[in-house]
């Protein structure tokens, strides 16, 4: 099967490197469509194979052949990386304590998801789930790494690298110093808020809540800040901006001379605006994103 | 002698007492218990008297008896007897044949217990001595009943008490085995024969209060432990497991422990349910006291099985 590949991918870059060399920088529709035509390419049987043989050497989970034939059929329909989704996703729910009735529905479900979708779904899930990080019971982990994962419509990977980094900022005490259930709480909030920041929350998120707590004419305490940097960011990338600058205009005394608290409620108006559609506001294609990143990662 | 004849058809209302065979066989040296009979039958013309034959069961003498009236009221010890009667003449010189032999039996009614019922198990108020009520059947023409207590720890110092009623109420200590007997005398001063039966009871001690289960055994949990109940002799613990995706709890081990810890070894991933009853001899278990948690897996270990698995 690998040597087929490899053949084929010989012969079709061979054919595309002659008609670029042709055309310059024009892009060239065979070329795009055999690109394309490449991510649909799967190999099948091997997927089945190590299906099997991941089902045979398991200790997580043992079925009768019969069974365990008709499993590597359905995964071996969800192509290239199918069986490895399927392995991480069934050891992941039988390790937490799930039947093999249900691990075996939800690992099938993500071996024919994208790797990203698959990848989201197991870190998301066990950083949710463990008791080490933010020990949510196991519906409310999963309901939420489905919401982060299967549901989502935004980039997967932005989506991940936020939780990620955010779980981390929030269980480090120099940052924060929450009760972990809070810490939870409102990691998941910022989360849900990745869909419509383009380049991922997680660093305007930093950045604002290091300013609110740090900068003199703010120093809010920990809860304000936390809330002030949620408010502003619902609101979408240009909101920090619109935030500062406004406040800064506000409190200035050829500007609008306001006080703190005045300076404060106008800098949130200003922030609020920076949206023209319904809050929250979402990225341009954000509603197709799942399907654009779904047939790039074919 | 036709008159003698149909006298069986209408004889014998034997009285009250002398139906059915309920006693225990006495022992040897005991006097035997004496019963009042009286038997009834159609009195025939021209007899002058009446001969009555009582076959004692297993005796070869008859005990015979001779009355003007068609009646006899006579004491006999109680047994299993054979009767018949003829008639004679009023010169004495003729017999009419003797009566079919039929058999009957005398018998003094058995005292029963009412309460506490033999054999039975009395609930505990919750308190360390209980008022127990000891009620039994009346015997006829009885005048004084003797209740005699004793529990299974005290045997040689008994309670006694006499009474004229067929109840008495006794503050006795709880959680104990007891035994006891009715003794009575009949009411014309003939001892009573039957050996009384003694009969049984236990009395619950307190309801034992429920043990509290520690909850802050960090998993993966080892060993789990609660708090001693006061009293507690014995704990019965039972551990159940769910997966988390199910709602069916399915038993997974059970033990009986002195203490209070069960070394329960490193349990897999899942839901689990802890259940403990507190008990003791002849106390009321306690409410079975429930710990639900989940074991989790460590992150390194989930992680292991994870790079494990990775194709």
């Amino acid at each position: 099967m690998d040597i087929l590949k490899i053949a084929l991918a010989l012969i079709l870059s061979g054919g595309s490197l002659a008609h670029a060399e042709l055309d310059g920088d024009d892009v060239d529709p065979r070329l795009e469509l055999i690109e394309r035509q490449t991510h649909k390419l799967c190999g099948s049987t091997e997927e089945f194979i190590k299906t099997l043989q991941f089902l045979h050497t398991s200790k997580d989970v043992s079925f009768a052949e019969d069974a365990s034939r008709k499993i590597a059929e359905k995964v071996s329909t969800g192509c290239d990386g199918a069986a490895g989704r399927f392995a991480q996703v069934l050891t992941l729910l039988k390790s937490v304590g799930l039947s093999d009735r249900k691990s075996l529905e939800m690992a099938l479900e993500f071996a024919s998801e994208t790797p990203e979708v698959q990848k989201n779904f197991s870190e998301i899930f066990s950083k949710t789930f463990l008791g080490e990080f933010f020990d949510y019971e196991y519906p409310l982990a999963a309901k939420l790494a489905y919401e982060l994962s299967r549901d989502y419509h935004g980039d997967p990977v932005q989506v991940r690298e936020d939780f990620i980094d955010l779980v981390r900022f929030c269980k480090d005490g120099k940052n924060l110093d929450l009760p972990m259930k809070m810490c939870a709480e409102y990691t998941v909030k910022l989360a849900r808020l990745t869909a419509f920041h383009a380049q991922g929350i997680r660093e305007p998120f930093k950045k604002l809540f290091k300013e609110l707590r740090t900068k003199p004419e703010f120093a809010l305490d920990v809860k304000k800040s936390l809330e002030i940097a949620y408010n502003v960011l619902k609101s979408g990338p240009r909101a920090p901006e619109n935030f500062f600058s406004a406040y800064a205009f506000a409190v200035k005394k050829d500007g609008l001379d306001y006080n703190r608290q005045q300076a404060m409620a106008f800098a949130l108006r200003m922030s609020d605006r920076s949206y023209l559609g319904d809050h929250p506001p979402v990225v341009p294609g954000v509603a197709g994103f799942k399907e654009m990143t779904r047939a790039a990662n074919r | 002698m036709r008159q003698i004849a149909s006298l069986w058809a209408l004889l014998l209302a034997l009285q009250a007492n002398a139906q059915g065979l309920h006693l225990d066989v006495p022992p040897a040296s005991a006097p035997l218990a004496m019963k009042t009979i009286e038997l009834e039958w159609d009195s025939v013309d021209n007899a002058g008297s009446y001969e009555v034959k009582l076959l004692p069961e297993d005796a070869l003498v008859p005990m015979q008896f001779t009355t003007q009236e068609a009646k006899l009221v006579q004491q006999v010890p109680v047994g299993n007897y054979t009767l018949q009667v003829r008639a004679r003449s009023t010169d004495g010189s003729d017999y009419s044949p003797w009566s079919e032999p039929m058999p009957f039996a005398v018998v003094v009614k058995e005292l029963q217990p009412l309460h506490p019922e033999d054999k039975s198990v009395v609930p505990s108020d919750g308190v360390s001595k209980q008022t127990v009520e000891f009620r039994w059947t009346p015997v006829e023409k009885v005048k004084l009943y003797t209740l005699v207590v004793w529990s299974e720890e005290k045997k040689e110092t008994p309670y006694i008490f006499n009474t004229k009623e067929t109840f008495k109420k006794l503050e006795v200590p709880a959680a104990q085995v007891y035994f006891w007997q009715v003794k009575f005398e009949s009411a014309d001063n003939v001892a009573y024969a039957q050996q009384p039966k003694t009969f049984t009871f236990t009395l619950l001690g307190k309801h034992l209060l429920k043990p509290e289960i520690n909850s802050k055994s960090p998993p993966p949990l080892t060993e789990l432990t609660w708090r001693a109940s006061p009293d507690a002799k014995e704990y019965a613990a039972k551990i159940y497991y769910r997966c988390l995706d199910e709602s069916e709890w399915k038993p997974l081990r059970e033990a009986k422990l002195a203490g209070t810890s069960w070394a329960i070894g490193k349990l897999k991933a899942g839901a689990y349910k802890l259940e403990v009853i507190a008990r003791a001899p002849r106390h009321i278990d306690s409410e079975a006291a429930v710990y639900q948690f989940v074991i989790k897996p460590a992150q390194a270990d989930l992680e292991q099985a994870l790079a494990s698995s990775r194709l």
